[in-house]
């Protein structure tokens, strides 16, 4: 079996006295597109964020390609969720997506032109070229997120993590962002997205982890996203997007 | 030059193109972190460790015009205020503008208790005490402006080497995370780059108004440029333009303190960029 991308085991997190995430164990298969869902509150974020070392865990730890994270943090990139964002900062798309090329150029060596064609490049990727100089604040929100992807495009990372790509942005722009993801994986990467929208996972992700503070269920779509499962994890029984409604 | 403005001018006017260079220079960061009350803050916490280093000086027999002993008294200072605030952020509910307002107030008030008491003593030379509150450029030694050149150019240089990260930090700081720079580390750099440009403005604008320093020549850089690089540099030409002009002004004015000068100078830049300004930053 290929080592799994990211592997928690007793990962436990305390938030002001209170335990909002509780024994987590889970792995992430390499080369797959894999959905972190739960209720509100089930600790989708935090769990990203104590996996990435951004917040302390109590207890248990999480290993990427069986690494630590402070050897693998570089080949990791993560898109935040929007409203994370000041998007009245002085950046135009091009220096956004230039700044995922911070980490490899260090704090001196300078932008050259294969550099700056791989941001156009991915610029392309994300249909984002023709705003190459537009300010970030003068985009829509589908277009915020794909210039976030275009960047995690240009990290060239084995494993992508993204917090609600899919909030509030509109529908065109939400099956953009879908195709960019697989073709990422399918040029090898690794993609974990936590994601609310429980009618769309079938369509969208290959494995699927249900979380609601401790792991319901994790594994492929097809034989873990069950009515059982998720009941499990919502605590109510409104499934009517099972049957199509959604 | 030296005819026209005297020695002691030329030597204010260096210091306060170099100081004017960096404290715009780094006050773009500290406007795009929206720190900029911190700043306020931290300056006039200065004032207590300032004149208890006056005391300690004057009772140790220093001259007391010897610069670098009242700064080091003053940064000792601002480095309690700052831990004041993190301590009532870490201890209490209240809101980081209100541990801002309390430790800025708290620390000023007692500053100004210890001048008063500084004042009354006999025997005590306190001339100059004021300039580090009001500022007073005119009044610089050599040595007072070798420091704030030096310190400058380390400021200047690690802003050039750091930018990345800093902007990073700023904008996306799980991307400098990731790159191996901790928000924890870059918070601290940019504090201590503030602390410090605070800390060699006292002279030149004095406490009360060095916060000005870092604030409206980044403002009024917004309002030209949309890149962060461009804005700094903005910024630096700007404070350095206008704490040059505000000292050599102020040496044919002496009886005007040269902080309120400049910042009245940087108001006017201000004023009309806002009318003048093509709005592109403003995003109006």
């Amino acid at each position: 079996m290929p080592v799994s991308a990211i592997s928690t085991s007793g990962l436990t997190v305390d938030y002001d006295g209170a335990e909002v995430l509780k024994d987590i164990e889970f792995s992430v298969r390499q080369q797959k597109l894999t959905a972190i869902v739960g209720p509100n509150g089930a600790g989708k974020s935090t769990l990203i964020k104590a996996m990435l070392g951004l917040i302390p865990i109590r207890t248990g730890s999480a290993t990427f390609f069986d690494l630590p994270l402070k050897k693998f943090q570089k080949n990791i990139s993560y898109v935040p969720q929007r409203a994370q964002i000041d998007w009245e900062f002085p950046a135009s798309v091009f220096d956004v997506v230039a700044m995922g090329l911070y980490s490899e150029l260090g704090l001196l060596r300078r932008f050259l032109p294969k550099h700056k064609d791989r941001i156009r490049n991915a610029l392309l990727d994300v249909d984002m070229a023709d705003c190459a100089t537009r300010q970030i604040s003068k985009l829509s929100g589908g277009q915020q997120q794909r210039v976030f992807l275009a960047r995690s495009i240009v990290q060239n990372s084995t494993l992508v993590l993204l917090d609600e790509p899919f909030a509030g942005i509109d529908a065109k722009s939400e099956s953009v962002i879908v195709d960019i993801l697989r073709r990422q994986r399918d040029d090898g990467k690794s993609i974990v997205a936590v994601h609310h929208d429980l009618s769309t996972i079938k369509n969208y992700f290959d494995d699927v982890i249900l979380i609601n503070k401790s792991v319901i269920a994790h594994g492929p779509v097809t034989t873990v996203f069950t009515k059982e499962n998720i009941e499990k994890t919502y605590g109510v029984p409104d499934l009517d997007f099972l049957t199509g409604r959604g | 030059m030296m005819d026209v403005i005297g020695y002691n001018t030329l030597l204010a006017l260096v210091g306060a193109l170099f100081f004017g260079f960096s404290s715009g220079q780094v006050g773009a960061f500290v406007y795009l972190r929206k720190a900029s009350l911190l700043s306020d803050s931290l300056a006039h916490a200065t004032l207590p460790g300032l004149i208890i280093a006056f005391l300690v000086s004057t009772f140790l027999g220093f001259d007391e015009r010897n610069s670098w002993f009242l700064l080091l008294g003053a940064g000792t200072s601002a480095v309690f205020g700052v831990i004041a605030i993190q301590w009532i952020l870490a201890r209490t509910i209240l809101g980081f503008d209100t541990a801002i307002a309390v430790v800025l107030s708290v620390f000023f008030g007692l500053g100004i208790v210890l001048l008063t008491g500084v004042q009354s003593m006999s025997g005590v030379q306190q001339a100059g005490l004021e300039d580090y509150i009001l500022g007073s450029a005119s009044g610089m030694l050599l040595a007072d402006v070798v420091v704030i050149g030096l310190v400058s150019i380390v400021s200047i240089t690690t802003v050039i080497i750091y930018r990345r990260p800093m902007i990073s930090f700023i904008f996306d700081p799980v991307l400098g995370e990731m790159a191996g720079y901790s928000q924890h580390k870059m918070s601290f750099l940019l504090s201590i780059l503030a602390l410090v440009i605070t800390i060699i403005g006292l002279k030149i604008v004095g406490l009360i108004l060095v916060v000005a320093m870092l604030t409206i020549p980044a403002a009024t850089a917004r309002l030209w440029t949309d890149g962060v690089w461009s804005m700094s540099l903005l910024s630096a030409c700007l404070g350095s333009l206008s704490a040059g002009v505000g000292v050599v002004i102020s040496a044919f004015l002496p009886n005007l303190p040269s902080g309120a000068l400049i910042v009245v100078i940087m108001f006017v830049v201000l004023t009309a960029s806002i009318v003048f300004s093509r709005f592109r930053g403003a995003n109006v």
